[in-house]
């Protein structure tokens, strides 16, 4: 140490300690690409390349089929609402606080005057603008070679489409880093239990009946299904739900999206806060 | 007056592990050393008094408040864990600008308090470096910088000498006398009897997860000269550091390896002063320095079986 004089680290006055949503604010500042760095940084940027990288080969390849608003549907659908979206915020969902607890770093914020909820709150948050920087582009990169690729006028007539993209990646990032954050904070097996979740979410949607709602991506469709204005978005999966008057509306999606997420970010926060976590238990 | 620090018939298990056993303990101002074997509780203790974990039975308070989950107490305690890791990509400065601006400060008072505290412990060049490109010695000065952001009243240190060079040892061991004799709390933990000698006489001894003895260091020393401390010593020059250091007198075996030497020593203090003079005087090459803690063992043994 350069010098002993105390002074130095004396205060006039110790300052307060943030309250739970200044403190998530702050650990949101500190991190808010906490999540999204090194291999897996390289890894989900190409993820989610992958379907504009996809049309950009069609393109150069004289294939114009796939330059329609349709075929933008189909690949959204396909490609973005049951893959990447779950996948991509699965992984930093789960790392919002895994990465943490897992090499013991936890305990460095743990140590500081905080709320341990804000911790979650904060990294949430973190986690969620980490997803949509991945997916924002991605998916307005796409809108602009499919669409258009097809002609200027298609880029302006369907710029709904664009919205509604943006929107279900905006509904999806919410809910399922929500999810995964949680099941970060409860396992260390987070990422396996994620892809079960993902997994079921189609068969969830066909479960029929209001138990279709528990369903995140039918909430997820029917957003981009709404902003959209694509009513022929449904016809796939919603059909059934539409004949039986079980289709949930707009508000009825963003309620359920919001509630759902707020209960399950509530519920890793209370966890969090209880839980202790040790390097070397029992030294 | 009320202690700075106080345990009331605390108890903690980690499942069928006994971590903490009805211990009853109060700490007060001044330099305290937690002294135990590896294994011993020690860092259960610590964990309790920072509020990292809670106890089974029994109340831990610091500063007359609970401490578990209690962000009022956090704010006027600081800690340096014995926790290797850091986010490596990470700049010292950006370390304890986190630690700063979490504990309350503006984000521009915060980034002024971290270069300061990062001058003081002697960071000030190597402030804007990964911590993943630091030195052990120099990450246990990044972390003690963390430690002091919010000026704690009380301050934990769970062995904070851990792989640090005998100059760094020394500035710190200063610095942390200067603490205690600012009228704070400060409680070090350690297995190393000869590191919490030089901070302090007043020690709790901690072994299978119960006090032992609390007291005086020299009535612990009495105990100890009968068994000789292993120290190992790091640096480019093997061959020549034995050769200095087993003129020594209490030295009583030398053993060079490939990256540094192990010596036993009947006098610790001498030989550690003997390091110190190699280091600052003789230009000698130490880059790490451990103490085994085989002699402090054995005096436990004794302690529990008497």
């Amino acid at each position: 140490m350069a010098q002993r004089d105390l002074s130095v680290v004396a205060l006039a006055k110790r300052p307060k300690p943030p309250g739970l949503i200044d403190a998530a604010y702050r650990v949101a500042r500190l991190s808010p690409f906490h999540v999204l760095r090194g291999r897996r940084l390289v890894v989900l940027s190409f993820v989610v390349a992958i379907p504009p990288a996809i049309i950009l080969i069609l393109m150069l390849l004289g294939q114009r089929d796939g330059l329609s608003a349709t075929a933008f549907k189909e690949v959204f659908d396909s490609l973005y609402v049951n893959a990447i979206f779950p996948l991509v915020s699965l992984f930093l969902g789960a790392a919002a606080l895994g990465d943490d607890v897992d090499d013991g770093t936890v305990l460095y914020v743990r140590l500081r005057p905080i709320p341990r909820s804000s911790m979650v709150i904060g990294r949430y948050v973190a986690a969620v603008i980490s997803c949509l920087a991945l997916f924002l582009p991605s998916v307005s990169a796409l809108y602009a070679l499919q669409i258009g690729g097809a002609g200027s006028e298609h880029f302006i007539r369907y710029h709904s489409l664009w919205l509604g993209g943006i929107c279900a990646a905006v509904a999806s990032t919410v809910i399922f880093t929500a999810v995964f954050q949680l099941l970060g904070v409860l396992s260390r097996r987070a990422v396996l239990f994620g892809i079960i979740v993902i997994a079921i979410q189609p068969l969830l949607v066909r479960l029929g009946g209001g138990l279709s709602w528990i369903s995140a991506q039918l909430h997820v469709v029917n957003v981009l299904s709404e902003f959209s204005a694509l009513s022929e978005w449904h016809a796939s999966k919603l059909d059934a739900l539409d004949e039986a008057g079980l289709l949930p509306t707009l508000g009825d999606s963003l309620w359920g999206i919001g509630i759902a997420s707020f209960v399950l970010v509530a519920a890793a926060c209370l966890i969090f806060s209880k839980r202790e976590y040790t390097e070397k238990q029992g030294e | 007056m009320e202690p700075f620090i106080h345990l009331d018939h605390v108890s903690r298990d980690y499942g069928q592990v006994r971590g903490l056993n009805d211990v009853t303990l109060s700490i007060g101002k001044g330099v305290t050393g937690l002294l135990g074997p590896n294994g011993a509780g020690k860092s259960t203790l610590i964990r309790l008094v920072t509020g990292q974990i809670a106890p089974d039975i029994g109340s831990v308070k610091l500063l007359g408040e609970t401490v578990f989950g209690n962000p009022r107490v956090l704010a006027r305690v600081g800690c340096c864990p014995d926790l290797e890791r850091y986010n490596d990509d990470w700049s010292g400065f950006r370390v304890v600008l986190a630690a700063a601006y979490l504990s309350g400060f503006s984000f521009a008072a915060a980034k002024e308090r971290a270069r300061g505290l990062l001058e003081f412990v002697g960071l000030a060049d190597a402030m804007h470096r990964p911590v993943g490109s630091y030195s052990k010695g120099m990450r246990q000065r990044a972390k003690f910088a963390q430690a002091l952001v919010n000026d704690p009243e009380v301050l934990i240190l769970d062995e904070p000498f851990t792989g640090l060079d005998p100059l760094g040892r020394k500035d710190l061991g200063e610095l942390i006398r200067a603490f205690g004799a600012a009228g704070r709390c400060v409680l070090v933990s350690s297995h190393i009897l000869h590191e919490v000698e030089t901070l302090t006489d007043q020690v709790v001894l901690i072994h299978h997860g119960k006090v032992v003895a609390e007291g005086k260091v020299h009535e612990i020393r009495s105990l100890m000269s009968r068994h000789p401390l292993k120290l190992t010593l790091t640096g480019h020059s093997p061959r020549a550091l034995a050769g200095r250091l087993i003129e020594t007198e209490d030295v009583v075996a030398v053993k060079v390896e490939a990256d540094g030497v192990t010596l036993d020593t009947a006098n610790a203090e001498a030989t550690f002063r003997r390091i110190e003079s190699l280091v600052l005087d003789g230009g000698m090459d130490v880059q790490s320095l451990h103490a085994r803690d085989e002699s402090l063992e054995a005096v436990f043994d004794y302690l529990v079986k008497k």
